[in-house]
């Protein structure tokens, strides 16, 4: 395992820092190399967050989250990357999530199933190692708050 | 020899340990939790009465349910059968070892005579 990475991480070309900042990983094959950008991996990250239970929504870096949610619908621009930081390298990757959380779930327990979802499906979708996953819950969401953007559907066992 | 993996999500193990609490006699009923919902989250679902924690590969399992009223009741009694219920059922799935099972009674369910 430790030599097939060493000899991909020796043959991916050296680009220049911003090319390579903009490039998500590199998987490089005898074939071909395969590209993912940093802004697929946000996305899918974000994605994964979003549809665990217990999760109202993601929410912009260091703005209340009714505010920006309001901000968000009025331009709309895409809210599926919002919330979400990404830091990848050439096999691995760590994500930064900032969310909201329905009031009365247990806060560790919903934080430990976003961490499994987002590397379930990360590590699936794109081959990249999680090393980590932050997850930083900036807010509580109350029902009856704003009945429109209910979107998970409560399945009780 | 290694012959590959075997994966179990978290929300199957749930679902498992719910059906196995409710057949053993004396549970009423598994409970969403008191203070804070109990509950296992995936994926678009949550499972409720079950709230699991792996560490290190071994699960720690938090059930939480509501007895049935008897006059023979001993909750310490009951709480080792659903101990041992919860037990078999994760280990027949496969999904690892079970370290700890902590039973919460959040409820009483008393039957009018």
């Amino acid at each position: 395992m430790a030599t097939e990475e060493m000899r991909q991480r020796a043959q991916s070309p050296r680009g220049d820092t911003t090319a390579m900042r903009s490039r998500a990983t590199e998987l490089v094959t005898e074939e071909g190399k395969t590209t993912i950008a940093d802004v697929v991996v946000t996305k899918i990250a974000g994605l994964a967050a979003r549809e665990v239970a217990g999760v109202h929504e993601l929410v912009t870096q260091g703005v209340g989250g009714a505010v920006t949610g309001l901000a968000q619908r009025m331009t709309g621009a895409d809210t599926r990357s919002q919330g979400v930081d990404v830091e990848v390298g050439e096999r691995e990757a760590v994500i930064d999530l900032r969310l909201t959380v329905d009031y009365g779930v247990s806060i560790p327990q919903v934080a430990a199933a976003v961490r499994r979802n987002v590397m379930s499906r990360l590590e699936a979708m794109t081959g990249l190692v999680v090393k980590e996953v932050n997850i930083d819950v900036t807010d509580l969401y109350f029902p009856g708050e704003e009945a429109s953007t209910q979107q998970i559907e409560r399945r009780g066992a | 020899m290694d012959s590959g993996r075997l994966q179990v999500s978290e929300v199957g193990i749930a679902r498992a340990v719910v059906a196995a609490v409710r057949r053993v006699p004396g549970v009423a009923d598994v409970s969403p939790g008191r203070f804070a919902e109990a509950a296992t989250y995936g994926p678009g679902e949550k499972v409720r009465g079950v709230a699991l924690a792996r560490t290190a590969g071994a699960l720690d399992i938090e059930v939480h349910l509501c007895a049935l009223h008897a006059d023979a009741l001993l909750l310490p009694e009951l709480a080792s059968r659903v101990r041992s219920a919860v037990r078999q059922s994760v280990e027949a799935l496969g999904a690892g070892a079970v370290r700890r099972i902590d039973v919460a009674f959040d409820d009483l369910r008393v039957e009018e005579a």
